[in-house]
């Protein structure tokens, strides 16, 4: 018997009981789309997690930081350089630098200021880089926008889309999500003003506030601590060069972040600490700052993914930490195997129902046709034929299912994209469920195996059906 | 004249309890090609085990069947299925044609089991219909004929695969005497004509008068072999 003729008198018992045809179907759908959702749920969190370690400088960045023994230890020898701690300094970075398969090593400073614009304050988080560095990022700045000059005299500052909601308004203390309104800023337009100094700043607004009770220890960790009371922390004057493209939505790696060129920042903090430690910088025990200026970290790209390992483990030789995309890339894999089995179990279950309801609906014509594929063997239809009738039957309704279920699975994606908000309401990047097209193809061909498995018992017992008692009894 | 059946010290038994019952108990005979013979017998004689076994719908307990020169006592399943599609041809008391097809598509169901082409089956079932002068009927679904027209449509379809041996088990059971009479007659014409071998069971004496040879069957036993043959050609 020729296929197209198989195919022809599948389709034509299927219509032939459209109600029950249909019902079926509908199980089969109700399966592939719960498969193929639950598995675009877990899609969407790893692709967001790619998106975030393109953003962070790919497969071949590490990211090295200093390494301290014991908070208590480190001055131990005052002035002199500690072995048993390590800092990233200028030195460091060259050093980096020179190593085999690195193909750069930019230092990041980063450290917490305070904004202000008129009623609101902000507390940024700023980060320090070289412009290569910056360059690296790969941020998309909404149009306009540029990154910080490193020759201009002003800090010029790239903002985060997500930064706003780090503005409070002064007077009542409430944000964004207190209120539910943006503050009313324009990071392109406005200046503001920055201090680097906090707790001066916030001891002087004390000062004003309460008048008194101030001459505590407080000031002791800012250092210089006998002119601190009467010090005010400088303000400066300050704008935004660019801001990350997207609204408060759009979550992404940049989003919390407030960039500038780490040359100006550094110039800023010497001028301002001048002769006391600078915030977050290490000191020795008398209070004297550390004989060179430390980074917090430094971004390292290596020419190949291949020697990432090996460089990880050269540089943690070295006496630091390392910390590496591929990594953390790893161990978010296992994590999301994990979860894309739980959620494409539960989405199984309701396959297998469907599965179930398959084989019953192909039991049910067996027992009805019983007569009719008595017949047919008796005028000459082979048993292999009776066999793919049936089982074309089974596989043509998870066919017609996982079609109509990848259908609904794109819907039912798009719905939760939309609602979710493009994933930013649970701190994602990007949509939370992604459907890719390898997924979609092998929802569909899982369709239609679990139908002809389905299938296969009932087609193998209308195979062997007795011809003669089927048409016997008249 | 070519002998196209041989049936050989054919018996059959089935076991009732625990005694068994002799449903054909030693029979031997002979179908020359060609010939119409008509198998008559009470109910429960055996008559339609016979042909059950002739057709390799049951096997036999003893004995040897040759069609066409073929053992087919021995044969397996899907050996005896490949056989009657392209030996034989089966017209059914009830009918049984498929309710979903129309007339012209159930004619040319057993051409798709040999793998014909499409419009190469539905242009011979067109033929056949029209030879049964159902050239109205074509179109019609089963429930929208009448019984004789059902059975004829039957005919055509156990003719349109062109077999060697066509099988009729009670053709006219379910039919009144007069549709009766037209399906024998269209029966026997074509036997005539095609030079078809025709292997017919029946309960009734009368009907058997059509064919060539009666073969009478009592208990398991062939009692007597009637010679017709000339009667038809007094009647034409």
């Amino acid at each position: 018997m020729r296929w197209t003729d198989l195919l022809r008198m599948s389709i034509s018992s299927l219509r032939r009981r459209k109600l029950r045809t249909f019902l079926t179907i509908l199980g089969v759908v109700i399966g592939t789309a719960s498969i193929v959702v639950m598995i675009s749920l877990g899609l969407g969190m790893q692709e967001s997690v790619y998106r975030e370690i393109e953003q962070s400088g790919g497969m071949t960045s590490l990211t090295v930081t200093g390494k301290q023994t014991d908070t208590g230890m480190y001055s131990s020898s005052l002035g002199s350089e500690e072995e048993s701690d390590k800092y990233i300094t200028d030195e460091v970075i060259a050093q980096l630098r020179e190593m085999e398969h690195v193909k750069s090593a930019e230092p990041v400073l980063s450290l917490n200021a305070v904004a202000l614009k008129g009623k609101y304050i902000g507390y940024l988080e700023l980060r320090g880089m070289t412009p290569e560095g910056l360059k690296q990022l790969k941020m998309d700045l909404a149009p306009g926008g540029t990154l910080p000059d490193p020759d201009s005299q002003n800090l010029d500052l790239v903002v985060g889309n997500g930064v706003i909601q780090s503005f409070y308004e002064e007077s009542t203390g409430k944000g964004y999500w207190d209120t539910g309104e943006l503050p009313d800023i324009d990071f392109m337009k406005d200046q503001m003003f920055l201090i680097l100094d906090e707790s001066t700043y916030f001891q002087s607004q004390e000062n004003t506030d309460m008048g008194t009770g101030s001459e505590n220890g407080e000031n002791v960790q800012n250092g210089g601590a006998a002119s601190a009371l009467k010090k005010t922390a400088k303000k400066y004057v300050v704008k935004a060069s660019g801001v990350i493209e997207g609204d408060i939505n759009a979550y992404n790696a940049n989003y919390y972040y407030v960039y500038c060129d780490l040359d100006t920042l550094k110039e800023m903090l010497k001028k301002e600490f001048r002769g006391s430690v600078i915030p977050g910088q290490p000191s020795t025990k008398s209070g004297k700052p550390y004989s060179k200026f430390v980074y917090s970290s430094a971004t390292v790209q290596a020419d190949d993914m291949e020697e990432v390992d090996a460089l990880s483990a050269q540089i943690r030789e070295m006496g630091y930490n390392v910390s590496t995309n591929a990594e953390y890339m790893e161990s978010m894999k296992k994590q999301f195997a994990m979860v894309q089995a739980v959620l494409g179990g539960i989405g199984a279950v309701s396959l297998l129902v469907a599965a179930i309801g398959i084989a019953n609906t192909m039991m049910m014509s067996i027992y009805e046709r019983t007569k009719e594929i008595g017949v047919m063997k008796v005028i000459g239809c082979s048993l292999k034929n009776i066999k793919q009738m049936f089982l074309l039957e089974a596989a043509f309704i998870g066919f017609v299912g996982g079609v109509i279920g990848s259908v609904l699975s794109f819907l039912m994606s798009f719905v939760i994209n939309f609602l979710t908000g493009n994933g930013s309401a649970i701190g994602l990047d990007g949509n939370i469920s992604y459907i890719p097209p390898w997924l979609m193809a092998a929802a569909l061909a899982f369709a239609v195996l679990v139908g002809m498995t389905a299938g296969y018992f009932p087609a193998k017992r209308a195979m062997r059906l007795s011809p003669l008692a089927a048409i016997r009894n008249e | 004249m070519k002998k196209v059946i041989e049936v050989k010290n054919l018996y059959k038994l089935y076991r009732v309890g625990d005694s068994a019952v002799r449903a054909l108990d030693g029979v031997n005979f002979e179908i020359y090609e060609g010939e119409f013979c008509a198998i008559v017998g009470t109910s429960g004689s055996g008559k339609s085990t016979l042909l059950n076994m002739l057709a390799g719908l049951e096997k036999p307990t003893k004995g040897e069947i040759v069609i066409d020169g073929q053992h087919i006592e021995g044969l397996k399943e899907d050996e005896l299925v490949k056989f009657r599609r392209e030996n034989v041809g089966f017209i059914f008391q009830s009918f049984h044609l498929i309710g979903t097809m129309t007339a012209l598509e159930n004619v040319a169901l057993p051409l798709s089991f040999r793998g014909e082409a499409r419009d190469i089956r539905l242009k011979k079932a067109d033929r056949m219909l029209n030879l049964m002068s159902l050239k109205k009927h074509k179109k019609h679904m089963p429930n929208q004929m009448s019984g004789g027209q059902q059975q004829r449509v039957g005919v055509a379809r156990a003719l349109v695969t062109d077999p060697k041996i066509i099988f009729a088990d009670e053709p006219t059971g379910n039919l009144d005497s007069h549709t009766s009479e037209e399906v024998m007659r269209l029966m026997q014409k074509i036997v005539q004509e095609q030079k078809r071998t025709l292997v017919m069971v029946t309960h009734d004496n009368h009907l058997a008068e059509y064919a060539d040879r009666v073969f009478h069957i009592i208990d398991g036993k062939i009692v007597k072999i009637e010679n017709l043959g000339g009667k038809h050609h007094e009647t034409d």
